[in-house]
């Protein structure tokens, strides 16, 4: 018995000892320039769910900036690598956070090209055009915009069903008598696919097919699970189906930008503003064996047709670019023609 | 199949042949009742699939049980841990996450803190029926229910497992009390992990959770999924019936699908036992 525990102690000692520790639970990358940007490249080889979509051959890109690193180099010069590398993808929904470090966060698409939202201010105008602005618990702000025209902004789809059926239920109860509803999801942040197409199912009177997913399920360029089918079916005490207008802007991202696709689908639906940004694809979080966090993009997002409008955006049907020094003087054009449009 | 059952049986059959010396008493017989346990545990975590980096996460314990019968005896115990996770070589780690920029030009900066105090959670719930060899030896079988949660590679990590062990006791009387050592090697689980994207994406699914059980649970036996379970104790007989302990703890788990996994989990626990 005494043996027994001598032996047992030592397989204990054995294990926790780092020189063993990489054999033992199988860790495959050291934490130097190389070791870290081989684990970054190798995750995105099998996660990332955009290559073929987008036509970017990654592994050229691996001997096109592997080859300025060394185990010499610096931090310094392995975040301006990945940086530029991850830049190719043209994703916003890529992102590299290197803690510890004084580095500045990095997005890519278009968080990393613009710089400011300079087109959508929701204070400003609440201010100037909502005389009794209400909101929902979380996630809505409405109010008539004009005699007969209702404005709902959107500010997050981060929740589930139940929760955006009453806030929408509570928005068209009080939109009963409107002739017209504007939904504005120009901002930025995304959300939960689900919570779009339960909103947008308050507005269809059958069944409609608006997206299809599949993300990755394997190590291979081709390994995708079997496209799921999104579909919008009439939800609530009744739906609204009199003219909508979607205002939409390029920070209009991810459950922001399938919703509009949902909306799309709709007969009395016409989406006016900018180009949304591009990124659809759920994003998953990773890490680094130095720490630094990064975001992958998963899947392929379609349309119902198959598109996809993965790194160029959806483009409105009605073209209109605020501009900042209309929007700080209280004049949003884009909100103005919706109600050109509908009146 | 064959080759699992042949292992199997060498496995039961080596510790058949640990040193045992005949006692006039029936030690596998003093060990019913409630009992109640308070300990620590240390868990090695290398999950490739969801990070490159080795985890260590130190709890809490705590849990309670109770044991009757005698052929078979019964017993079941549930236990909860809760504690810290961190990359073993790097520790607590935080970012600057800047938010989107406003119309002038401002973006709202926030912490993001890698897996917060006391961001591991655990809990366990088994069963099992055991008969007595002899006075010293115990075979039975264990069903075993547990669920672990932590923050990994900079978002949430959690696993579960529902798995089937043959389990086997030996009881060797020394001194006050008796030393005891327990084992059991699962040969049929339930195991769920997030399936391979990490993300369901399902339409008709709002829960995560749900998602994952739908998508990433698969049933593994022997060949693909290993997790010997070892316990050592000595366990001290008071005069007034009540019996205290000191157990020490030892796991390992290895389980291939998506990416492998392996965990080293070891503890320390103080028991009481009326």
């Amino acid at each position: 018995m005494k043996n027994t525990i001598i032996i047992i102690t030592a397989f204990v000692v054995l294990f926790l000892h780092s020189a063993c520790q990489k054999q033992v639970f199988g860790l495959e990358h050291s934490n130097d320039p190389l070791g870290n940007f081989d684990a970054l490249w190798e995750e995105y080889n099998e996660l990332y769910g955009l290559f073929r979509l987008k036509g970017i051959d990654w592994v050229a890109m691996r001997a096109t900036y592997r080859s300025r690193l060394s185990d010499e180099s610096t931090e310094a010069e392995l975040y301006e690598v990945l940086v530029e590398m991850l830049d190719e993808l043209n994703d916003g929904h890529v992102g590299l956070i290197p803690v510890g470090t004084n580095f500045p966060s990095y997005f890519g698409g278009v968080f990393g090209s613009l710089d400011t939202m300079a087109d959508f201010d929701l204070d400003l105008l609440t201010e100037n055009y909502l005389s009794n602005p209400r909101e929902t618990d979380f996630a809505m702000r409405y109010d008539f915009v004009a005699d007969n025209i209702g404005y709902v902004h959107i500010d997050n789809f981060a929740d589930g069903e139940r929760a955006f059926d009453k806030e929408i239920g509570q928005v068209l109860d009080f939109f009963q008598s409107a002739d017209a509803l504007i939904i504005d999801i120009r901002g930025a942040g995304g959300g939960e696919d689900i919570a779009g197409k339960t909103i947008a199912s308050h507005f269809t009177e059958q069944e409609r097919l608006y997206m299809t997913t599949s993300i990755k399920n394997g190590p291979g360029a081709n390994d995708f699970t079997t496209p799921e089918q999104w579909f919008i079916s009439p939800r609530g005490d009744r739906q609204f189906l009199k003219p909508v207008i979607v205002l939409t802007n390029r920070f209009t991202i991810s459950a922001r930008e399938t919703f509009c696709l949902a909306m799309r689908t709709l007969p009395q639906v016409t989406t006016v503003g900018d180009t949304t940004a591009g990124a659809f694809s759920n994003q998953i979080n990773r890490e680094m064996p130095n720490g630094w966090g990064y975001s992958v993009s998963i899947g392929e997002w379609r349309t119902a047709d198959g598109s996809s409008f993965e790194g160029q955006g959806i483009p409105p049907q009605v073209l209109v670019r605020n501009k900042r020094e209309d929007v700080l003087n209280g004049k949003d054009e884009a909100l103005e023609k919706a109600l050109e449009l509908l009146q | 199949m064959k080759i699992m059952l042949e292992k199997l049986i060498v496995i039961l059959g080596l510790m058949l042949l640990a040193h045992s010396v005949t006692s006039q008493e029936e030690a596998n017989a003093r060990d019913n009742g409630w009992g109640f346990e308070v300990g620590w545990r240390q868990l090695l975590l290398a999950d490739r699939h969801a990070s490159p980096l080795l985890y260590q996460a130190d709890a809490l314990s705590l849990g309670g049980s109770y044991r009757g019968g005698y052929a078979p005896r019964w017993d079941i115990s549930l236990n909860a841990q809760i504690g810290t996770n961190q990359a073993r070589n790097l520790g607590q780690r935080t970012g600057i996450l800047e938010g989107s920029p406003d119309i002038y030009g401002e973006k709202e900066s926030f912490d993001v803190k890698a897996n917060p105090f006391l961001s591991f959670l655990s809990g366990q719930l088994a069963g099992g029926l055991s008969w007595p060899i002899g006075t010293q030896h115990r075979l039975g079988t264990r069903l075993s229910l547990q669920y672990m949660q932590t923050g990994m590679g900079f978002d949430t990590w959690h696993y579960t497992q529902l798995d089937l062990s043959p389990t086997y006791s030996y009881y060797y009387p020394l001194g006050p009390g008796q030393f005891r050592l327990d084992f059991s090697l699962p040969i049929l689980a339930v195991v769920q992990r997030p399936n391979y994207a990490f993300d369901p994406s399902l339409p008709d699914e709002g829960n995560y959770y749900k998602a994952y059980l739908k998508e990433g649970t698969k049933l593994a036996s022997l060949d693909q999924f290993i997790n010997p379970q070892l316990q050592l104790g000595y366990t001290w007989h008071r005069s007034n019936g009540k019996r205290i302990g000191l157990h020490y703890q030892l796991s390992w788990m290895s389980y291939p699908d998506p990416r492998p996994v392996r965990m080293l989990g070891q503890g320390l626990s103080l028991t009481l036992t009326r």
